[in-house]
């Protein structure tokens, strides 16, 4: 019955929400703003506090009330507090004037459902905390506030100046040249694939570090032929993969791939300037060839096809695994395995090229969720109020003293903010400052967040083995070095599509998704011969590729 | 007992060796959690717990027990549980007995029967019920999680259908008593209908024990969440998509308390009904055949 009403809760979203859509505009400003409706408007609040000269900041006076939703980031907030009065929503009150009220607060994964039923429902909050889809359903039900002027009007420089870092952060919200909403843009960086190999292994066997493919190739077989962690069994692997490939997250074949120029599941330009699909290009099939061949040698855990992120980890942390690619925060998924009493070590290295080109990496650039009005609110410049404060009390003048109260002690506080923004791309930034507090044996210089990693940096190399992602996400050697050796070499390759779905995507995308999951993983267990690739190719455009194609090219162009 | 035949033989081991291994695959996965939760992190995160904890320790239960939200959700569940179960077993005991009466004595029965029946095969849709919940401002009440489900017609069903298998004489002789309809539903009808009212209690006790998505969509504060919501909110982190992490969510799900202090909260919030089933178990098999023989 769970499992039914959660199927009928998606499907009748979309449907209630266009029923209720004329309905809910009317109810939902009805009884709520009633008193709200006596509030002077931005207009006269800005005159009255003088000091703030573009008024980003400005004060209303009296309060004003903005209804929103939350999900709980219980861990980050201060002793005593609650997500309904802390540090942000406090400062809210005092200093610009506006009231935070909570329809809703939900905890971890349900946001989304709660979200959708609240939608359907048709009583919606003032400020829309949503996803991609979700924003599409109430933009084109004609039920969100244009926010084109309020934002040219007052968004900070910093913010701007955030939402304009690496590429344009407010793309998905651009729709008929307006501004529809706010995202939680946070750079692209942090998806760059990386290799990770277990430096211990390395050691035992004396391998160097790869240059090329064929090295990780020779490294695989090492680990596996050469019984790497010296028990006498041969039971260990070279690679691990989990069971959705490109789809599910950390130990994905998307890196291998980009070594071989292949680049799954993104849109980028090809020769001609139109965007097309990578999995369905030539090199794929190289790539693909490449995997089957190591899995038919043995070099990859031939148990991959039922293991999810989560089981493809503990047989890595088991110790039977010792190479996989995945990202700058991979260290997360083996940190169980690395305790004082061992003295199990991994390094990530950068995709190395399968020839004389080289290699690129692709990234997604991360929205995250959107922040929207709702169409009717008196108020919609509030929500640009709120960005500023966010980003100024982290990141701006006022950081230098407020930083400490805003982020507290887990230098995570920024969660509890219903709207933030964090600098796109900084982790980079934090790697150069924290590696230079290091050599200077000094930490003074660093901000708030910068600290907490130095300082579990230093734990770790004071005998703290429980600290060790610190090391290799912040340290001399760790992630942020090979993404800043990316950057260094331009090889960066964007997805370029970063809409909500499109229409054929919506109703197909499921489908071909699906065919290229299974056919892809056919090939590597070596089911159907290589050249199955070519009937996927053609399967794949005459089902909706090519229509999706056809979609993109507009949406972008 | 005399002589068993050989194939009868054959067949009495070939069931209860059948009948082990489908009791073991059951057991297993309880027993699999119940290790998982008394392990250390390291052994449970590299998958080497199977059957036996590995580093035997409490500490994930010192964990669930110091975790107030989890106890406040212990707490919203059992209130539920104390409100909802007896409300629903009494409404179901009194819609069924006169359901179950003669069309002689209770003209149009059937067609009371099927209203109800109606309702089982035909809901109002979740964002209905949702919008009634709302305007009836049950909202982030325990009532909203009481209320909806009170009615349980497959249980209406059951309790009926053992009612109209009571000979009919009771009725007859306790209404030539003297006694009213009450008094024999009562005295006569109530205490003769054990097995049937065990297994509806329990029906309705796991029910509201195990129910997770009202709690999810009518409590708007996680405080006020049962126990079953929350275990799933909890337990659904780690499907949080995994791609496109940023730092700041990897942290988030690092914060996530830890796969063994989960299956010991998994394990807690089960031990209440695992620990109920065996009392009522002789009733239980014994009430639901003999409702559910005869139509």
């Amino acid at each position: 019955m769970n499992l039914l009403a959660k199927k009928s809760l998606t499907v009748f979203t979309s449907l209630a929400l266009a029923v209720t859509a004329a309905a809910c505009s009317s109810g939902g400003a009805g009884n709520d703003e009633a008193a709200e409706s006596q509030v002077p408007g931005s207009e006269s609040s800005h005159s009255a506090s003088p000091t703030e000269s573009d008024g980003s900041l400005a004060k209303y006076d009296p309060p004003i009330t903005i209804r929103t939703t939350a999900a709980e980031a219980k861990d980050f907030l201060n002793e005593g507090e609650t997500t309904e009065n802390n540090v942000w929503t406090q400062g809210y009150e005092q200093e610009l004037g506006i009231k935070v009220k909570y329809d809703w607060i939900t905890k971890g994964d349900n946001y989304t459902d709660k979200m959708n039923i609240t939608l359907a429902s048709g009583d919606l909050p003032d400020l829309l905390n949503v996803n991609q889809t979700q924003y599409k359903q109430l933009l084109d039900a004609g039920q969100l506030e244009d926010l084109s002027e309020v934002y040219e009007k007052y968004a900070s420089e910093l913010v701007k100046k955030f939402y304009t870092m690496g590429t344009d952060g407010l793309k998905p919200v651009r729709q008929d040249d307006k501004l529809y909403g706010l995202t939680y843009y946070s750079g692209s960086y942090d998806t760059s694939p990386m290799l990770w190999i277990r430096t211990d292994w390395m050691q035992n066997l004396n391998l160097e570090p790869p240059k090329t493919m064929d090295d990780v190739m020779n490294i695989a077989k090492a680990f596996t032929e050469q019984d790497p962690d010296k028990n006498g069994k041969k039971d260990t692997y070279g690679l691990e993969l989990n069971k959705d490939l490109m789809g599910g997250g950390d130990m994905n074949p998307k890196g291998l791939m980009n070594g071989y120029h292949a680049y799954p599941g993104i849109w980028f330009k090809d020769g001609s300037g139109k965007l097309v699909y990578g999995s369905i290009q030539p090199e794929m099939k190289t790539a693909l060839a490449r995997l089957a061949e190591m899995f038919k040698a043995g070099y990859i855990d031939p148990e991959f096809a039922t293991k999810d992120v989560a089981k493809a980890s503990e047989t890595v942390m088991a110790g039977k695994a010792g190479m996989f690619f995945g990202f700058m925060t991979s260290p997360f998924s083996v940190s169980g395995m690395i305790t004082n009493e061992n003295q199990i070590d991994w390094l990530p290295y950068p995709i190395p090229s399968a020839d004389d080109k080289p290699a690129k990496v692709q990234n997604e650039v991360s929205y995250g969720n959107i922040w929207a009005i709702r169409k009717g609110y008196e108020h919609p410049e509030a929500l640009i109020k709120l960005m500023n404060f966010a980003v100024e009390k982290t990141f701006g003048e006022s950081a230098k003293t407020e930083a400490a109260k805003f982020i507290g002690e887990s230098g995570q506080g920024f969660h509890v903010a219903p709207i933030k923004l964090l600098e796109p791309n900084k982790n980079v930034g934090i790697y150069h400052h924290v590696v230079d507090a290091l050599e200077a044996n000094d930490p003074s210089k660093l901000n708030r967040e910068e600290k907490s990693y130095y300082d579990g940096i230093t734990s770790y190399r004071g005998g703290d083995r429980s600290q060790w992602w610190f090391e290799r996400i912040f340290g001399p050697d760790s992630s942020q070095k090979i993404i800043q050796h990316y950057i260094d070499n331009d090889s960066i390759l964007l997805n370029e599509f970063v809409y909500p779905p499109t229409k054929t995507m919506a109703t197909k995308g499921a489908t071909l998704g699906k065919l290229e999951l299974e056919t892809f993983m056919k090939i590597i267990y070596g089911n159907v011969p290589i050249d199955e690739f070519d009937t996927f190719v053609q399967n794949w455009k005459k089902l909706g590729g090519d229509q999706m194609t056809e979609e993109v090219n507009q949406l972008v162009s | 007992m005399h002589l068993i035949s050989r194939p009868y033989r054959a067949f009495l081991i070939f069931n209860y060796v059948f009948l082990t291994f489908i009791a073991l695959l059951s057991l297993f996965p309880i027993l699999n959690v119940l290790s998982v939760s008394f392990s250390s992190s390291s052994a449970a995160d590299s998958g080497q717990v199977v059957l036996w904890p590995v580093e035997f320790t409490w500490k994930s239960y010192d964990f669930v027990l110091q975790a107030g939200e989890f106890n406040t959700a212990f707490v919203n569940s059992v209130l539920r549980v104390v409100l909802g179960v007896p409300l629903s077993v009494l409404v179901t005991v009194l819609i069924a007995y006169p359901l179950s009466k003669e069309n002689a004595t209770f003209p149009q029965r059937t067609l009371y029967v099927w209203i109800f029946v109606f309702t089982m095969l035909f809901s109002g849709g979740l964002i209905p019920s949702f919008l009634v919940i709302k305007q009836l401002h049950l909202l982030d009440s325990v009532w909203a999680l009481v209320l909806p489900v009170t009615v349980q017609v497959f249980n209406v069903l059951l309790m009926l259908n053992f009612f109209r298998n009571l000979p009919k004489e009771l009725e007859d002789a306790s209404l030539i008593d003297g006694a009213s309809h009450w008094r024999t539903l009562w005295s006569v009808y109530l205490p003769i209908s054990l097995p049937s009212l065990a297994t509806i209690l329990l029906f309705t006790l796991v029910m509201h024990w195990n129910s997770w998505f009202d709690g999810m969509i009518y409590m708007n504060d996680v405080g006020r969440y049962p126990l079953a919501t929350y275990l799933q909110s909890i337990l659904n982190m780690t499907s949080i998509p995994k791609t496109n992490l940023t730092l700041e969510q990897a942290i988030l799900l690092k914060s996530v308390s830890s796969r063994t202090a989960r299956a010991a909260q998994i394990f807690v919030a089960a031990f209440p009904i695992l620990l109920i089933y065996p009392f009522l178990q002789k009733y239980f098999v014994k009430g639901l055949v003999v409702g559910s023989v005869k139509g």
